[in-house]
């Protein structure tokens, strides 16, 4: 079983939108794929009509095993699952800081669907916080969607400098730029100098704007589903791929 | 005692055609039913002569590209149909070969019922239009119909499918394992039919009866091998032929001596018509082990003999058809029908009167007894031939045992039958070792021409097996031995005697 984790210390960048297609993608190919959503805001569970699971507590999602694959949900779609989160893992953080081994936390608790999935995707609140530390430790690779502006780019810095003041390996680091608008100077000139700045740590493919992203929220399925021939369709089913071949040599 | 286990829920679930209308209307409460419109396509079931899948609870059917196999427990396989024969080995790869694998090797699967079948699938949803439950509904129609609904539960939503169970139950869901038996009807073929004979019987009664039997798999057989499905037909035919001739031959008296030999006369005419086609066809099914036998660089030989063998074989089936379809044959075999059907035509014998199981447990005993008198006679000296007649006694006492099984006690009976079997198992492995170095002799000598890898092959394959020969022997008279030693002698009569009293 893998985990990749979809992750970005800034908001609004389609880290959801790209957890959510990955993970139907990662679905489609085959994949037993368990999306987890970790931010309280629950947008994961939304896009699948998955109503969120009002006794999976902090405690209980660290400490009861039973209750935590309990409140597993079955999609609609082959293969995938979501674990949907709810208002009470605003408070992770603060249980976390109470915990032993408060950094590895995550990593056991999903060791309780191993054997379950292939794949766990974690879609991640935008912070740096003790429950991002465990994704870092928890996660194979982590997804980190970028959208080619400048306060972007400065975020993704930003998380580098952090794996590097931790000692974390930045090798997991997969950056992807998103909402990309190719008419837009910026958006071209940005792609091209942080491609060349971080050669190794960002994925050839890249997810345009599209409207169709956007209507995920009235639709509520993922886009694969609902527009499968779109630009963007293809663009998350390559990104799809090339995680995939990107994590197998991560260790 | 701990309590046994619950068995689990079925996944699917035999249903009247009618409830589809009730299940569109969904279980109470605030599920929704979503019927997706359904595909039609045509249907083909599939099971092999001895309805093995019918017997067994299962179901296989074609349909657009694809096998599906449902398992007693209503688990749904499928996989695509792509196949380089109609046997379970010509099958792709796939879960319904790996969950057909019990089969019998030789038995070729048959089309048994062909129709439509509408797929259909249901989803139950909540008030946010998400999916909770699902059912696949598959109405499949012969000249009969079916209405099979598979459930497939969601994780985490374990109330919406117990609620579609119920629904299920209350429109009046059944077991799936008759699904073969509703779609094709009638009773299915068997190569033992049940042959009920009672201590009140007379001899005359119990022989006619069993002949009349075999004559029916006799008749069912013929179709078969006319149209070569598979060699299993005749060998089926030649087992009732057998039965028949040994009843005709064991139990003389029971009819007037002009009677019993021709009977014989004309049943043993129809056995040997069967034997150049069987010959070949136990040569051929032979075609692994030989293979596995030599090397690589005599293979070549090899597929020239077989080759050979299969054009010869082509010739022998020929024969046999036109035998089966002749207007002789078939007088024959509709006279010999009629004459049993009515015993009044028969003429009785001076032993007609004589209670049946007085007559076999005397044949049972007397056959047990020559087969440790002629055990105890073996030598190292002893030709292979007496080896087989001990083989051919072995196989007179199991028919006579089966045919009177009602009988005997069940458990002494089992064991007793289970030890002949392995027995005469071992002891035919030998015979074929003898009989094949003899029939590839005479395969070869019946080519103009035997090319020269075949002939080095055969030559090469004669010497192995005469090689084994001296352990197969071996083998075979130690398991005779024990057969017949005083432990198996003590069971066996036991079992007998308890019967005799009985009688």
């Amino acid at each position: 079983m893998k985990i990749l984790a979809c992750y970005s210390n800034k908001g609004g960048v389609g880290k959801t939108a790209t957890a959510v297609n990955l993970a139907h993608a990662f679905a489609t190919m085959g994949l037993r794929v368990l999306l987890c959503d970790l931010d309280p805001q629950g947008a994961s569970g939304f896009y699948f009509r998955v109503k969120p699971s009002k006794k999976l507590t902090e405690a209980r999602f660290f400490e009861d095993v039973e209750r935590l694959t309990q409140s597993i949900r079955a999609s609609d779609f082959d293969g995938l699952d979501i674990l949907p989160a709810n208002m009470g893992f605003r408070d992770f953080d603060v249980f976390l800081s109470r915990m032993r081994d408060k950094r590895s936390r995550l990593k056991k608790a999903l060791a309780a669907v191993e054997g379950d999935y292939d794949l766990i995707l974690l879609d991640c609140p935008p912070n740096i916080s003790t429950l991002s530390e465990n994704v870092f430790r928890a996660a194979d690779a982590i997804v980190v969607p970028v959208i080619p502006t400048t306060l972007s780019e400065r975020t993704f810095e930003q998380l580098i400098d952090f794996f590097d003041e931790n000692d974390l390996p930045k090798g997991k680091l997969l950056g992807v730029f998103s909402m990309v608008q190719t008419s837009k100077t910026l958006h071209a000139f940005t792609m091209k100098t942080v491609a060349a700045a971080y050669k190794k740590r960002f994925l050839k493919v890249w997810i345009p704007f599209a409207s169709d992203i956007e209507r995920m929220g009235v639709h509520r399925a993922p886009l694969l589903a609902t527009s499968p021939k779109g630009v963007a369709s293809n663009a998350y089913r390559a990104l799809a791929a090339e995680v995939l071949a990107r994590m197998n040599p991560v260790k | 005692m701990l309590p046994s286990p619950p068995n689990p829920p079925l996944l699917s679930y035999l249903m009247p055609a009618k409830a589809l209308q009730g299940l569109s209307r969904g279980p109470s409460g605030k599920l929704t039913p979503v019927l997706t419109p359904g595909h039609l396509a045509a249907l083909t079931l599939w099971d092999n002569f001895d309805q093995s899948l019918r017997r067994s609870g299962r179901a296989l059917w074609e349909s657009a590209g694809r096998f599906t196999l449902l398992l007693p427990d209503g688990e749904v396989l499928t996989q695509i149909s792509d196949r380089n024969g109609d046997f379970v080995a010509d099958l792709a790869p796939g879960p319904v070969k790996d969950a057909l694998a019990d089969l019998s090797a030789l038995r070729c699967l048959l089309p048994k019922a062909r129709g439509e079948i509408t797929e259909t699938r249901l989803a139950l949803t909540d008030d946010l239009h998400k999916t909770c439950a699902r059912a696949d509904l598959r109405l499949l129609t012969t000249d009969r119909g079916a209405l099979l609904v598979t459930l497939q539960g969601l994780r985490g939503y374990h109330k919406a499918l117990e609620a579609l169970r119920a629904q299920l139950l209350a429109l009046g869901a059944q077991t799936p394992n008759d699904l073969c038996e509703r779609l094709v009807g009638g009773k299915p073929y068997t190569a033992k039919p049940e042959i009920k004979i009672s201590l009140a019987d007379s001899a005359f009664d119990a022989a006619t009866r069993i002949t009349t039997t075999y004559l029916t798999v006799l008749r069912a057989n013929e179709p078969g091998i006319i149209a070569d499905h598979d060699t299993e037909y005749l060998h089926q035919y030649r087992i009732g032929l057998r039965k028949i001739r040994l009843v005709l031959g064991l139990f003389e008296g029971v009819y007037s001596a002009d009677r019993t030999q021709d009977l014989r006369a004309r049943f043993a005419g129809l056995m040997q018509a069967t034997g150049p086609l069987r010959d070949l066809d136990v040569a051929i099914l032979d075609r692994a082990r030989a293979f596995a036998l030599l090397p690589p660089t005599l293979h070549p030989g090899l597929e020239a003999l077989f080759a050979a063998l299969a054009q010869e074989r082509q010739a022998a089936l020929h024969q046999m058809a036109v035998h089966l379809q002749s207007p002789t044959y078939g007088a024959e075999i509709k006279d010999l029908s009629r004459l049993f059907a009515k015993p009044s035509h028969l003429s009785p014998g001076k032993l007609a009167d004589v209670s049946a199981a007085e007559l076999a447990l005397r044949l049972i005993r007397a056959r047990h007894q020559k087969i440790c008198k002629a055990t105890a006679r073996i030598t190292p000296e002893t030709p292979d031939a007496d080896l087989h007649l001990i083989r051919l006694h072995l196989k007179k006492l199991r028919y006579l045992m089966e045919f009177f099984a009602p009988l005997f006690a069940p458990l002494p009976f089992k064991a007793a039958r289970k030890a002949i079997k392995g027995l005469q198992d071992l002891l035919g492995q030998f015979n074929d070792g003898v009989v094949q170095q003899v029939s590839l002799q005479e395969v070869l000598s019946r080519q103009a021409a035997a090319p020269l890898a075949m002939a080095q092959s055969v030559g090469a394959l004669m010497a192995v097996l005469h090689v084994r020969h001296g352990s197969e022997r071996a083998a075979a008279i130690a398991a005779l031995e024990a057969f017949t030693g005083p432990e198996m002698c003590a069971a066996f009569h036991t079992m007998v005697s308890s019967q005799k009293e009985a009688v």
